[in-house]
């Protein structure tokens, strides 16, 4: 049984249709990346697997997103605790108006996990490459780091909640090229204990990092699979001029 | 090219000039006032009670006014905040629909144009059917109309400029509407909810209407929330009607004392501001 199994997406916004029957699989312990240009529905895409669509009165959702195979919009999810299990990293990170530390505890806290200690903390902050910049500093507002770094922070603070997904939006857009390996290896090494949800505006990074592709083209799910396949013999004709640099 | 700078250059002068002209029409006032204030104001105008034949040129002060102001003003404060945060938040598109919260503000806004007076005439009204007279307690109440509206409608404002990713970075960690408001929106709107407390109690404290019939006036001092209670506007009011000099001198150093007050109160509030935006996010 896949993870996370998409059924009949549709979502529209007053009369446009951002998302058109969307329909996919989303294998366990693996690195899948969803590809596209830009507007074509990738973040909506990422927010319906964790509710955070409801946010937009103005969205409509019809289809079944199945989690483990029960279906996140069904009467009987919680959405608190779906958002514990799937992790959303937005695409231009926000700390929140506290402390470093503060940001990375905030979750366990509110979930009440048994661990909220300064150790968890240190955990996070290293498995997100985060831990030597502001090991001195961990009481210092979050609002003074970089932008590279508060990407990075979000990182620890989505791992802190322990979710079992991970969806992250376009997590190295503002990284140097040195982060972006820090944080692409952390994802390799969480791939076997999450599943991992990435948008990406670079080929190039898919190509490092996925095990499986999604491509998408004005709300529509145009072609998906396995990496290997998909950059080396693509199907459907969008797909090749997408890869070959035509449309961007 | 040199069209654009001189359409700059122009900009630049208005600015300048609107802001020279504000400067100075309010610097006579603050003159006219210090002028004529000033022989008027000594320890005794500030630290005593009117003795008899005040208003007559005698002896005393303003305290009792002094004292009640700052006695109505920081009850009115206190219902006001107690009621008005959490209906601020109540505007927000986490709890209302958008169309609702809009109809609401509207409404609010011209209830914070209605002139106080009016206030001071339906709390009255709903004073005699309670059977409650002249105290400390309607004077808050009434004072608390005056300054609602326009506080909601400033916490509102600032609560609604947070920016949303904000909003839903806890509530995509998985926290509920509150925790997100506890965590996001008070934290970071905060110095803006301090400045819509600012202006609403500037609003308040200088408004003689609606103190006028709902909290009386004394020259004593209040014993319970039930006794009448003094204000420094009704203070001003009442001195500046003299045909005597000096009991309108002593308006003019009671108004001085308001100044004084307000002044302070800002002073304090934006040393509190720097204290607690450490966290906040540019
Ligand atoms: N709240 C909204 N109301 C109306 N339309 C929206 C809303 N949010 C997004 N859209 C539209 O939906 C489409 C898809 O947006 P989305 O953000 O999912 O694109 P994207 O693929 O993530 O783009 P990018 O790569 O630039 O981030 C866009 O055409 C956008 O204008
Ligand atoms: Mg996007």
């Amino acid at each position: 049984m896949p993870h996370i199994a998409i059924r009949n997406l549709n979502v529209q916004c007053g009369d446009h249709q951002i998302l058109k029957d969307v329909n996919c699989d989303i294998p366990d312990g693996c690195i899948v990346a969803i590809v596209g240009p830009s507007g074509c529905g990738k973040t909506t895409l990422l927010k319906s697997l964790n509710r955070l669509l409801d946010l937009n009165e103005d969205a409509k959702i019809q289809g079944q997103v199945l989690l483990d195979g029960s279906d996140i919009y069904g009467e009987s999810s919680d959405v608190l605790s779906l958002r514990k299990k799937v992790g959303f990293m937005a695409q231009r990170p926000y700390p929140l108006p506290m402390s470093i530390q503060d940001n990375v505890s905030f979750g366990p806290k509110i979930h009440g996990l048994p661990d909220t200690s300064h150790g968890m903390v240190e955990r996070y902050l290293r498995l997100a490459g985060l831990w030597e910049e502001v090991k001195d500093r961990l009481d210092s507002p979050a609002a003074k780091l970089s932008i590279g770094q508060q990407q990075r922070l979000a990182l620890a603070r989505t791992l802190a909640v322990e979710p079992e997904v991970i969806l992250a939006d376009e997590p190295t857009s503002a990284l140097d090229p040195i982060s972006v390996k820090i944080v692409e290896h952390q994802f390799r090494l969480l791939k076997s204990q999450y599943t991992i949800v990435l948008v990406t505006h670079i080929l190039r990074q898919a190509r490092r990092l996925a095990d499986h592709v999604i491509f998408m083209y004005s709300g529509e799910l145009v072609e998906q699979g396995p990496a290997e396949s998909f950059f080396a013999a693509p199907k459907d004709e969008r797909t090749r001029a997408y890869l070959s640099g035509e449309i961007s | 090219m040199r069209n654009r700078k001189m359409k700059d250059a122009l900009f630049y002068w208005t600015m300048l000039g609107s802001l020279a002209f504000i400067l100075a029409v309010f610097s006579v006032i603050l003159i006219v006032v210090f002028s004529k204030g000033f022989p008027a104001l000594r320890w005794s105008l500030i630290f005593q009670l009117p003795k008899s034949g005040y208003y007559l040129g005698q002896d005393g002060g303003v305290a009792n006014a002094i004292l009640g102001t700052l006695y109505l003003s920081s009850g009115a404060v206190l219902v006001s905040i107690i009621l008005a945060l959490p209906a601020a938040i109540a505007l927000q598109k986490d709890y209302t629909s958008p169309r609702f919260a809009q109809f609401t503000r509207l409404i609010l806004d011209v209830l914070w144009g209605t002139p106080s007076i009016v206030y001071g005439a339906i709390g009255f009204a709903i004073m005699v059917y309670l059977g409650i007279r002249a105290s400390l307690l309607g004077g808050i109440f009434a004072l608390s109309l005056v300054m609602l509206p326009l506080m909601i409608r400033s916490m509102d404002e600032v609560i609604r400029i947070v920016p949303e990713e904000l909003r839903e970075t806890p509530l995509a960690l998985g926290s509920t509407r509150f925790e997100m408001v506890r965590a996001v929106l008070l934290k970071q709107a905060f110095p803006g909810i301090l400045t819509a407390v600012l202006l609403a109690l500037g609003r308040g404290i200088g408004d003689a209407a609606s103190v006028l019939f709902t909290a009386g006036f004394t020259d004593n001092l209040p014993g319970s929330l039930m006794d009448p209670v003094a204000s420094l506007p009704l203070a001003v009011f009442f001195q500046i009607g003299s045909p005597l000099k000096e009991v309108q001198q002593r308006a003019y150093a009671s108004a001085m004392i308001l100044l004084f007050l307000i002044l302070v109160i800002n002073i304090v509030s934006r040393i509190l501001e720097k204290r607690f935006t450490r966290h906040t996010i540019r």
